[in-house]
Formats: structure tokens, C-alpha cells, sequence
């Protein structure tokens, strides 16, 4: 089982110095970490998903870079021009999750329809970027759209959603799952472990090889939360889940993640080891690139 | 310097591309600078511009240019307020309307739009977003802010006296390009530049300008060869027959000392910036450039 860690792009504070982002990539990129996620918002202050992925690549060196991104919100073939951008600045280093982002104003702001948010749009977007990435002329130009990806059949796709029905159709066009539970506990782990026997069995009926089997959480660490950890993704969800009501908001700060000691945090990582996952990615929920170390010291415990 | 991303081997190799900014950044280049294209082996501009604000500390870096019809405004603003943040502060954005018909059609942009008064258009909303003006109803601030007051200074891509007019309004300067090297010609549109701009009421526009240059001492003394190598490429939307009839006179083909003594004679003409583009991928010619630009 490897260990992924996301940098903190929709936290307070993380501007704040304004080299933060830097300070965590290359704090991630010395592992154990396997992989970097990089995710996003258009509304608010996020960076842009394609200038940081640049940066990303540049800063390290090593890791796998994950870019989460909802394809709607972009034209395919420029999102598949940036993205094999990126690959080839990592040297191959790249693979992208695929989801449909719930949050109505990212659409709004770029005066996407919103009725493209749906599977079948999805998997429309990741059909078109393969054809960009093989180099097909999608238009009548002289050159068709590039740089090449590093491999001729371009970065890992994964898909992140929700459901069964979800889960069933990614067999298409996936390579993958990567699955956000809403925190390590048992039902969580049972639900999870509903989805990925699904995956493995959708994948196998489509005659495609073993699906990538990752998902995600939250957390927040004892050591590095000044108000406690629960605090710290209370006040993260009351931020990112804005749109939301507030009932629902209250009640998976209360919840949602994980919130506690790093020694707590490897036994909840060690729970998912049973499940056949690839990999377990963390999701921070303050900008305090001193939980890259701390983590990064259980991990190698728990990586052996 | 512009780093050399239209350049048919820029892939062959890894780290070209970093190895230019990097040395670029070492001076005494005054800014790394990089255009767009779609339907090309180019690497993505808003991309690279992440990727380029890593690699450098230093040297401005300059948009020569970004098309913003190919983009969505909004989210264009927020990519270009990221490499800004990215960056320090240190970018200036090139925008311009674009030749080439293809690069629109392959992004399923309107070509309805490719037009001087659109660009002035969608200056404003980007200008709009940096200043952290609402887009819409029912939508947040698009973020991040950038870290320049009001944005990056936004340059108009000019090659001739109407972009100029119509530019005087919203444009901080030009980020031209000059073809055949004629000074008489730049030093012309700087003048209708300079008078445009005080006609407006506004401050006195930056003069930036670019050309494509080779040297003997990198190209086995093959430099107008290894220019017209690269427009052949380069210009891939244009007849064969044309880019060969412009090839022996656009551009700067010549010795070390030949260049430097050419920009020395831009610089008499108030030029505040020259932009060289590369026509090979060798990372040799910035340094060559470079200790030239020190000697002198």
C-alpha cells in the first residue's frame, strides 16, 4: 500500500507565505510519499489547476503527480494539451483523476452548462483527450494538437465518483479508481470495500486489466492544529463545503476526516491495508507544511 | 529571451526547456518570454508559465502572447494571477489577437471573435477578476488575487499601426515583432504608439519588440540555414513557397558582434525591451548572448 499526499490549495493560508505550495512539493517529493495530489476551485483563491501543475512538475522530482479535475469545466482538447504539457515537463510523471465537481458556482464562473455535469459528459471528455494524446487531427489543422505524452497512450486516467452506477460505467475509459471516503472509519472502510470489489468486477466484465484501486480522506493532525484537530476540519469543511446547508455542514465537520495524533493516524492508515487498496492519499486541511515531515516519519514506520 | 518552444526537438531531450530559463534567468536577460499555439508540438502556455515561475527567480517573464480568444476570460485571469503568485510579481502578459485560423477551430473558439475590439473586451474582464469584481451573479470572487496591484501590466502583440490605435486604450506597451528588421519601420510604430497613447490621456507606452535571430559561432556558420529551417516549421499554416521567399530577409542571421551592434541601434530608437527568438533548441546561444551582452 503507498502513501499520497494532496497540497493544500483550498485551505486558508495558502498564500501565506507565498512560496507554501513550493514548501510542501518539495517536502513531499523527498517521501515516502508515492504521489502528490493536485485539485482545486475556480471560484475563490485556488490556484489555477494548469499553472500550478506546471509548477508542480518543476519543483519536483520524483513523486506521481495526480492531477483532480473536473473535465466540464475545460475545453477537452486544451485541457489535453496542458495536461500532456505537464507530463512531458515531469518526464511521464503525470496521471489524472477525473470527477464531476457538485460545486454549481466553478461552473457559473466560466459559464459552463450545467447540465454537463454528468457520467456520460465524463467519459465524452476523457475519449476526446486519448484521441488528443494519440495525436489524432481532431480539426483540419496542419499539425494535430500536441506535445505527445510521454507514454503513446498518455497518462494514467482514474475516475473519482460516486455510486455504483458511476463506479460500473468508468470500466470504459478508466484505468482506475480513486475514491474520496468521507473518513477512515468502519463504515466507511465496509463501503469502500463494497466499491472496489465492484471496480474489480466491472473492470474484469470489460475485459480490462485490474483496476488502480486509491482513495482519499481528510485530516488533521494533534501536533500542528493550535485550536485541535477536529477544530481545524470543522472550520476547513464551513469553508469548502460553503455551498452546502448549514445542517449538513455542521454535521461532517463533526465527522468527516481523520482528527487526531500521528500515532492514531498510522492505525487508521493500517486499517486500509486489508482492503487490497493501492493507495491511500491525504487531504489536508490547513496549510502547515510541518505535517509533511510528521507524516512523512509515520509513513516510513508504517511503509517499513 | 524567448525560450525555444516552437523548436521541432524541443522534446528529443529532457530539461531543454529549463535549461534556457535557468540561464535566461543568470542574466543578464531582463525577462524569459514565450508565445502560443495550439495545433502545434509547443508546450501549453498557461502550463509552462507555472513551470517557468519555478525555474526562475529573477528575470520578468513575458506572455509574446497569450490569445485570449482561445481561453475562457475568467478562467484565463485566474491562470495568469496564479503564475504571478507564482512567480513573485514577475509577469507581464502579451496578449494579441492571433493569426492563425486553425488554433481557433482546434479549441472550438469563434472565429467571429478573432478581432481587435474583442481583445480589448476581454482585457477588461481579466482586469475585472484581478481586481476581485464578482463575475456573475451567484458566483464568488475568483481568486487568487494577484500579487501586482491591478495585475500584470498587459502588453498589446503588434505588427502593425491598427492594432496600435485600438490598443491605446487598455495596453501598458507593445510587445511587437519586427520581420524584417527594419528600424525605420519599429521606429515608426513606436512613434504612432507613443502619439496614441498620449492622445488617450495615458501614462508613455512600454516598447517592447522581438526577432528571430541565429548565430555563426552555434550553427557550424549555418545561421540563415538554421533560420530558415525554422520557419519552415514554425510557420507550418503558410505555403512552402512563401515562407522560402521570406526567408532570406526575415530575421537576424550574423555573428555575436553583429547582433549586439544591432541592439545597440534598437536601443537608440527607445526601445525599452528586445525580445530574441530562438531558432534552434541549443541553450549554448543564451550563453553566447549572454557574455556578449556582459562584455559590452
Amino acid at each position: 500500500m503507498k502513501l499520497g499526499m494532496s497540497l493544500p490549495v483550498t485551505v486558508d493560508g495558502l498564500w501565506d507565505p507565498l512560496d507554501t505550495l513550493e514548501q510542501w512539493a518539495r517536502a513531499i517529493d523527498e517521501g515516502p510519499f508515492a504521489s502528490t495530489t493536485i485539485g482545486g476551485r475556480v471560484a475563490g483563491d485556488s490556484p489555477d489547476i494548469g499553472a500550478l501543475l506546471g509548477a508542480v512538475a518543476a519543483w519536483t522530482s520524483r513523486v506521481e503527480i495526480v492531477a483532480a479535475i473536473t473535465p466540464q469545466l475545460y475545453d477537452a482538447v486544451l485541457l489535453a494539451k496542458s495536461l500532456a504539457t505537464v507530463d512531458r515537463l515531469s518526464q511521464g510523471r503525470l496521471t489524472v483523476a477525473l470527477g464531476v465537481s457538485a460545486r454549481d458556482d466553478d461552473y457559473r464562473a466560466l459559464g459552463v452548462d450545467l447540465r454537463t455535469q454528468n457520467v456520460h459528459q465524463l467519459a465524452d471528455r476523457a475519449r476526446t483527450m486519448r484521441w488528443v494524446w494519440r495525436g489524432d487531427h481532431l480539426t483540419d489543422t496542419v499539425r494535430p494538437v500536441g506535445p505527445r505524452p510521454v507514454r503513446d497512450s498518455g497518462p494514467l486516467l482514474l475516475m473519482s465518483l460516486f455510486g455504483p452506477h458511476a463506479v460500473r460505467s468508468g470500466a470504459a475509459w478508466a484505468d482506475g479508481v480513486q475514491h474520496v471516503i468521507e473518513s477512515p472509519d468502519e463504515p466507511c472502510l465496509a463501503e469502500l470495500a463494497e466499491i472496489f470489489d465492484l471496480a474489480r468486477a466491472s473492470w474484469a466484465d470489460a475485459g480490462r486489466p485490474a483496476p488502480q484501486l486509491r482513495t482519499s480522506f481528510w485530516f488533521a493532525l494533534d501536533e500542528t492544529a493550535p485550536a485541535g484537530a477536529r477544530q481545524q476540519i470543522e472550520d476547513h469543511v464551513r469553508d469548502y463545503v460553503d455551498w452546502a446547508n448549514p445542517g449538513y455542514v455542521e454535521e461532517t465537520g463533526r465527522v468527516a476526516g481523520y482528527a487526531g495524533d500521528a500515532a492514531g493516524l498510522v492505525d487508521a492508515l493500517r486499517r486500509f491495508e486489508d482492503l487490497g487498496v493501492d493507495e491511500v492519499n491525504l487531504i489536508p486541511t490547513s496549510a502547515d507544511p510541518a505535517q509533511v515531515g510528521i507524516v512523512a516519519e509515520i509513513a516510513g514506520k508504517l511503509l517499513g | 529571451m524567448t525560450l525555444p518552444v516552437m523548436e521541432p526537438d524541443l522534446w528529443a531531450a529532457d530539461g531543454v526547456l529549463e535549461a534556457w530559463a535557468r540561464a535566461s534567468d543568470e542574466g543578464p536577460f531582463s525577462s524569459v518570454c514565450f508565445g502560443e499555439r495550439m495545433a502545434f508540438d509547443n508546450p501549453e502556455t498557461l502550463t509552462l508559465l507555472g513551470a517557468v515561475a519555478a525555474w526562475t527567480r529573477r528575470v520578468r517573464i513575458v506572455t509574446t502572447v497569450v490569445v485570449p480568444q482561445l481561453h475562457d476570460p475568467v478562467l484565463l485571469a485566474k491562470s495568469l494571477a496564479t503564475g504571478d503568485r507564482l512567480s513573485g510579481g514577475r509577469l507581464t502578459v502579451g496578449l494579441g489577437v492571433g493569426g492563425r485560423v486553425e488554433d481557433y477551430r482546434a479549441v472550438g473558439a469563434d472565429l467571429g471573435t478573432q478581432r481587435m475590439r474583442e481583445l480589448g473586451d476581454r482585457a477588461a474582464v481579466m482586469r475585472r477578476v484581478w481586481r476581485g469584481e464578482r463575475v456573475g451573479e451567484d458566483v464568488g470572487r475568483v481568486g487568487p488575487p494577484p500579487v501586482q496591484e491591478g495585475g500584470p501590466e498587459l502588453f498589446v502583440g503588434t505588427t502593425g499601426p491598427r492594432t496600435i490605435r485600438y490598443a491605446a486604450g487598455w495596453a501598458d506597451g507593445l510587445a511587437g515583432v519586427s520581420l524584417d528588421l527594419s528600424l525605420e519601420r519599429v521606429g515608426e510604430l513606436f512613434d504612432i504608439a507613443r502619439k496614441a497613447w498620449a492622445e488617450e490621456g495615458r501614462p508613455a507606452p512600454r516598447l517592447t519588440t522581438s526577432f528571430w535571430f541565429a548565430l555563426e559561432e552555434t550553427s557550424g556558420g549555418r545561421a540563415r540555414e538554421q533560420v530558415h529551417r525554422h520557419l519552415r516549421h514554425y510557420l507550418s499554416w503558410l505555403p512552402g513557397d512563401l515562407v522560402d521567399a521570406m526567408a532570406p530577409t526575415t530575421g537576424f542571421a550574423g555573428t555575436v558582434p553583429e547582433l549586439v551592434d544591432l541592439l545597440r541601434r534598437f536601443e537608440d530608437l527607445g526601445t525599452d525591451e528586445v525580445q530574441l527568438i530562438p531558432t534552434g533548441s541549443d541553450v549554448e546561444q543564451v550563453h553566447r548572448v549572454a557574455e556578449a551582452l556582459h562584455g559590452g
